[in-house]
């Protein structure tokens, strides 16, 4: 038997555990903070501090350009993240990402087709038709691989159903009725914040905040599942409620990035894997830096496409996957011992 | 007395008969050994009895209550789960892994005094307090055993299911941890452990269920049910039971039964 008596040997685990977290909580929103404002003055036009007023004729780039690419940015970089590290605890996978296995190229889908109908007159049928596609995509993943937490079997079915929706995809733009659709469709599906506007914030954001609350109410029952389903079911762990809370949250954030961004991925992959030695692995503690690590990375992101040299703005989507597949690589050969 | 009843069960899994009119009957403050052939339905018995597999006919009662109409978090309050196989999926640390067992205990917001005591507790009793910090990941194969089952007793359940827990421990720790749920049985909480290991059965149970091809062999006190007569029709084997220079008996099996 330990000779130190056992309260005091838990309580300093747990209480370090609990500031760490609170502390890089602290830094990332800090930091998304300050990436906000750069971002807010970065650009082709620098917007010094001067032009932050009413009077100034800058100031319409700030309210109507700036600031709504800043918020979406943030937004679309936190569901991303979020969604990532909701769906790694889920699937108890850490390789998990909407963007690789298939639900971002669902919600692409989906507003594809609404594009190839020529739904965007209205404003509200792209998003509605993505966030049925993220959605459905999320659906059928859980339903595949979800119960056996398999690595090899979720990879394979995430592969298959980004390859299906992707195909899908393909179709839609060959069939598109005209030119103008299809160099449309392309165009929207590399994934950019450029020139978006309140409206898209409008639309999106509270479809991202109704998901990201679905995802905390599910935090709990996540740490349970660590121990695999018959124990968090022994536990009181309701297996289908956390099911479509994971569903419908990760549906609702990655279908309204989509719909705001186009696809965007790696982010959901990246931002867990860097915060999860930070906090320890208990997935409700990975949740909320995931979401303002994926803030801070995509803010950052966005920042550099506006200034990177190039004639036309480098597409943020591409940057994003030229960050993120060597990332993914190096991810893979470390785990490489594991998966063999 | 606080009772586990078992009337009747009967269970179909595609188009076998997993459980077939099995009756049993469990007692809080004694440790119950599940015996059986592999495929005899022990895991399945103690799914039935943690109430996450329905049966087809028959009940479980709890104190008289059918226990899959208790409500889910009280009757994870009241029966502790430790699956056959073990998994830990996130490298957490070992505090927080056996922390998870009051989760059916823990309010909305963060832990109580009591859930730190339990934790502690669950801890100290089964020797797992100086890895307190460790990533679970870290840990040999018995020292994972004891955190899990750490985070069994962390619940304080007043029934403790445990399937095949001696399996990957050392003989070492095979007898700390039937000690241990000696233990838990003298606190007074009902225990009922799948076993492979007549001699361990042996060693710990004060009752007996034999099961074969989904069947109740014999159902009764240690010394009476593990007697070779019922045995061999259990196992299909010959045995020898001997006393040990302590007094305990202690069983041998010798060779399949012609």
């Amino acid at each position: 038997m330990s000779t130190v008596h056992p309260v005091d040997a838990v309580r300093p685990v747990s209480a370090v555990r609990e500031s760490r977290q609170l502390g890089l909580n602290l830094i990332l929103l800090l930091a998304v903070a300050v990436a906000a404002v750069f971002s807010v003055a970065a650009g082709k036009v620098w917007l010094p501090w001067n032009a932050w007023t009413f009077e100034d004729p800058r100031w319409l780039i700030i309210a109507e350009l700036r600031i709504p690419r800043t918020v979406l940015a943030m937004a679309v970089g936190g569901a991303l993240g979020l969604s990532g590290a909701a769906m790694q605890g889920y699937l108890r996978n850490p390789l998990a990402d909407p963007g690789l296995f298939g639900i971002s190229s669902g919600a692409a889908l989906g507003a594809t087709i609404s594009l190839y109908f020529g739904y965007n007159a209205s404003a509200l049928l792209l998003p509605a038709f993505a966030l049925f596609g993220g959605s459905a995509s999320m659906l059928l993943l859980a339903f595949i691989a979800g119960r056996s937490g398999s690595l090899i079997l979720f990879a394979l079915a995430g592969m298959i159903l980004a390859s299906i929706t992707g195909s899908l995809t393909t179709l839609t733009i060959s069939l598109a009725p005209t030119p103008f659709v299809a160099s449309q469709i392309v165009t929207w599906l590399l994934g950019a914040l450029t020139d978006r506007s309140w409206d898209d914030v409008k639309i999106t954001l509270p479809a991202m905040l109704v998901g990201a609350a679905l995802i905390a109410a599910s935090a709990r029952s996540l740490d349970a599942l660590t121990l695999g389903e018959q124990a968090a079911r022994s536990m009181g762990v309701d297996l289908r409620r956390l099911q479509w809370l994971i569903v419908l949250g990760v549906g609702l954030c990655v279908g309204a990035s989509v719909a705001a961004a186009g696809i965007i991925g790696f982010v959901g992959l990246m931002v867990p894997h860097m915060v999860r030695p930070l906090v320890g692995g208990r997935p409700s503690a990975i949740l909320l830096p995931s979401a303002l690590g994926g803030a801070l990375l995509l803010t950052l992101a966005d920042i550099f496409v506006r200034l990177a040299p190039s004639v036309s703005e480098l597409r943020l989507g591409v940057a994003m996957s030229m960050l993120g597949g060597p990332f993914f690589l190096v991810m893979l050969i470390r785990m490489r011992r594991q998966l063999v | 007395m606080s009772a586990f009843v078992v009337e009747s069960l009967q269970l179909r899994l595609r188009d076998r008969l997993v459980l077939d009119d099995v009756s049993a009957r469990f007692e809080r403050g004694r440790v119950t050994a599940l015996l059986g052939p592999n495929g005899a339905g022990k895991t399945t018995l103690l799914g039935c009895l943690a109430g996450l597999r329905k049966p087809d006919a028959g009940r479980v009662r709890l104190d008289g209550t059918d226990v899959t109409a208790i409500d889910r978090r009280a009757r994870a309050r009241r029966i502790g789960l430790l699956p056959q196989n073990s998994e830990v999926h996130w490298d957490v640390d070992v505090a927080a892994l056996v922390a998870l067992g009051r989760f059916p205990h823990r309010g909305r917001w963060g832990s109580s005094e009591a859930d730190e005591r339990a934790v502690s507790n669950a801890m100290a009793a089964t020797d797992v307090t100086q890895f307190a910090k460790r990533p679970a990941t870290s840990l040999s194969g018995g020292e994972r055993s004891r955190v899990l089952l750490a985070r069994v007793l962390a619940g304080e359940p007043e029934w403790l299911l445990a399937d095949e827990p001696l399996s990957s421990l050392d003989p070492a720790h095979q007898l700390d941890v039937l000690g241990q749920l000696r233990d838990v049985a003298a606190r007074g909480a009902g225990v009922i452990v799948v076993l492979h290991d007549l001699g361990h059965a042996m060693r710990v149970a004060d009752d007996v269920v034999l099961l074969r091809e989904g069947r109740v062999v014999a159902h009764g006190v240690r010394d009476e049910v593990l007697a070779p007569a019922w045995v061999r029709e259990t196992f299909g084997i010959d045995i020898h039971i001997g006393h040990a220079e302590d007094g305990a008996r202690f069983v041998v099996p010798l060779r399949r039964s012609v």
